[in-house]
């Protein structure tokens, strides 16, 4: 497969949500971001097609739209 | 990506194995209907192969074209006056007929024959092999970007020329 | 693009020795001709024979509908799809997974893992659909190539799937992994696979 870089600028911000999710999620920073790509396309796909996008809360059923700014 | 096994592993594993079949997927439908228990016709099956084949080419197209003129599927639905869920159909799902006049429709905003397009559609029982085959390639090879590249105008343009070129034959 | 990840060896039962096959990722028209002209015609044929869900479970045919096409198409578009084959001269077995999968065993709530969506082997390979199946192996080399992609992912080799009938007992027995128990809507078990259950799988005992 090819492979192509890019370097990424992050806010300090930025970069301590990005350690902070791969070192809770057990994943190389790499790993997170390409699995963010993943689940970025897999919503927004949906949202292009009208689909909505929900959150459910099991305890009450509550249902929440996922809102993309 | 790389296989995190050994040939020596998967011979000494394959050999201990009892003989049990190892499959996962979807579940059955209630009524066995997705499995064409009910129709003993083995020249079916290869039909509707075709006809996903088509249908799959035709949701290409229409996304593409969508896409090209920068079009939501409720703009383009309200454009070509047509149900946005049917669209929505008709962009994602292979096994869905669209109605003769959705087809109709989209045959007109878009200016392809609508003989082109009700033979994508499995709205016809002829089938021209040269479109078929040029719709699986298109379909097969077709990247969905969000935007177009110029290659992918090209690619597009030429597919639509095609089948208008078939509705004349 | 389809790749070839690695040469494996498959067990040829008629001449009771090793095959080498390949292992792909993605797939192309070859698979979709194979499965067209090859798979489909033994399925349908003999899914014409059977007449009841429970037979055809006995049969293995309800994958004859599958439109591995279709999906395949949309996998390649899609990052957080993935289709792999494996071949030996015809197509024997394909696989097709999904990353954005979450866990939902206690030990791995919410953690990634890889799903696996659809996992066939080649009619010609069934034992509960020919009277002398071909190969045999197919279906550990495909689990084994999805516990792979898990690792690569960083997700430590977990994985969800749910399994046909005729498969529940290698998966609970053979396999060890976790039978999560009938999922109704579905109407199947649904199985996960934790990451000491990937390890011990793949470790070479």
């Amino acid at each position: 497969m090819d492979r192509r870089q890019m370097t990424l600028m992050l806010s300090d911000k930025e970069m301590t949500l990005l350690d902070q999710l791969a070192a809770s999620r057990g994943m190389s920073k790499t790993a997170l971001v390409r699995q963010a790509l993943r689940l970025y396309q897999s919503v927004t796909e949906r949202l292009e097609n009208g689909d909505k996008v929900f959150v459910e809360r099991p305890s009450t059923l509550e249902k929440t739209e996922l809102m993309m700014l | 990506m790389k296989l995190h096994f050994t040939n020596d592993w998967l011979q000494r594993k394959i050999s201990a194995d009892p003989d049990v079949d190892i499959e996962a997927g979807p579940a059955i439908d209630s009524d066995g209907a997705h499995l064409g228990l009910a129709h003993v016709d083995n020249a079916a099956p290869a039909e509707s192969r075709t006809r996903v084949q088509l249908r799959v080419g035709l949701s290409v197209l229409v996304r593409k074209l969508r896409r090209r003129d920068g079009l939501s599927v409720a703009e383009l639905a309200r454009r070509a006056d047509v149900s946005e869920e049917e669209l929505r159909q008709v962009e994602h799902d292979p096994h869905y007929t669209a109605r003769p006049h959705l087809i109709h429709q989209l045959s007109n905003y878009f200016s392809i024959p609508l003989v082109a397009l009700s033979q994508m559609a499995g709205t016809t029982d002829e089938i021209d092999r040269v479109l078929y085959n040029e719709t699986v390639r298109y379909a097969a090879y077709s990247d969905d970007l969000e935007t177009m590249s110029n290659e992918e105008r090209r690619a597009l343009d030429a597919f639509v020329a095609t089948l208008v070129d078939r509705a004349k034959a | 693009m389809k790749e070839l990840l690695g040469q494996v060896d498959l067990y040829n039962r008629e001449s009771a020795s090793y095959d080498k096959a390949e292992v792909y990722q993605e797939l192309d028209q070859k698979n979709f001709d194979d499965f067209d002209q090859l798979w489909q015609p033994m399925l349908a044929k003999r899914g014409a024979e059977v007449h009841s869900l429970a037979e055809a479970a006995n049969a293995n045919v309800q994958d004859a509908r599958w439109d591995w096409v279709g999906k395949a198409k949309v996998a390649a578009m899609m990052m957080g799809q993935e289709t792999f084959a494996v071949e030996c001269g015809e197509t024997q077995g394909l696989m097709l997974v999904n990353l954005n999968g979450f866990g939902q065993i206690e030990v791995q709530k919410g953690r990634e893992l890889i799903y696996i969506e659809l996992l066939a082997t080649a009619p010609w390979n069934r034992h509960k659909l020919v009277a002398s199946p071909r190969y045999k192996g197919v279906g550990r080399i495909l689990i084994a190539t999805a516990i792979s992609l898990s690792i690569d992912s960083g997700f430590h080799g977990r994985l969800g799937l749910h399994s046909l009938p005729q498969s529940e007992s290698w998966y609970r027995d053979e396999a060890k992994f976790t039978d999560l128990g009938l999922d109704a809507p579905k109407r199947m078990h649904y199985f996960e696979v934790t990451v000491d259950q990937a390890k011990a799988f793949l470790e070479d005992k």
